[in-house]
């Protein structure tokens, strides 16, 4: 499991390197996000574009890393897979975070 | 329902032995995915089998072995028609009062601080599956899931 950064004026994009977000993964994801998000800007965007597949175990540490941002900050998520898009749908938290087609869409969204 | 006829000639289920070490969970679900006993199954299919196996393994793995990462696992999947039978058994400790969780959907509707970071996996099995039976027999968790799946096409 790795994360990768790539900074913009006021945006950083977090690139999971990984095919999946699960039980084995989740403390090691949770970990980094808490490195990389203490320093970046109000906007951070996850791109799941690797990812195939998230569990609970990585639903519920994609919460807990949106939970231990900074204030004024927010978390957003680009390029879910068809079933990582199952997943934040059956559990609601689709209706949580906004939800981008890819990071180039996302970039370009108003905040 | 399953029967005692057994001279059907079908083939006898796949049936898998692993342990329940969360970083070997996605080569487990990777190779019961693909097995051809099991095939054709359409994208929605293996993406509700992929969540329900990583639902219940895992909870194998954290909750009847407290997440030991060498608890014997056997699990097995049969195919009849357009219905998956899956079966799993651990030596692990037994659910809480002998029941299989409800999984209650999460309330969402509460301040970012608040929203719950667990809870999800009984929750997904419940929604994804036709039925779910589970009995403690002798020293065993035996967990049966019964999914629908897309029809085979003719």
């Amino acid at each position: 499991m790795e994360l990768r950064k790539t900074e913009y004026p006021d945006t950083l994009v977090i690139t999971v390197e990984a095919p999946r977000i699960d039980a084995a993964a989740a403390i090691r994801f949770k970990d980094l996000m808490r490195e990389y998000c203490a320093s970046a800007p109000a906007r951070i965007i996850l791109d799941l574009a690797q990812v195939d597949f998230v569990d609970s175990s990585g639903l519920g540490a994609i919460v807990a890393s949106m939970k231990q941002l900074s204030e004024g900050q927010v978390l957003e998520l680009a390029t879910l897979s068809p079933t990582v898009e199952k997943v934040f749908r059956l559990t609601r938290m689709d209706t949580v975070f906004r939800i981008h087609e890819d990071a180039g869409s996302a970039l370009q969204a108003r905040h | 329902m399953p029967t005692s006829n057994r001279h059907s000639p079908r083939p006898n289920p796949a049936r898998y032995h692993f342990q329940s070490d969360p970083a070997c969970i996605g080569d487990v679900i990777a190779d019961v995915l693909s097995n051809s006993q099991l095939q054709p199954l359409s994208d929605d299919d293996i993406s509700k089998l992929e969540i329900i196996l990583a639902e219940v393994i895992n909870n194998i793995a954290e909750h009847a072995y407290g997440e030991r990462s060498d608890g014997p696992i056997e699990m097995s999947a049969d195919r009849e028609g357009d219905r998956m039978v899956l079966t799993f058994s651990d030596t692990g400790i037994p659910m809480p009062d002998g029941k299989s969780p409800e999984g209650s959907p999460q309330n969402l509707d509460c301040p970012t601080d608040e929203l719950p970071e667990g809870g999800f996996g009984w929750f997904l099995i419940r929604l994804l599956c036709k039925d779910v039976h589970y009995e403690r027999l002798g020293n065993k968790n035996c967990l049966a899931l019964f999914v629908d799946l897309d029809p085979r096409p003719t």
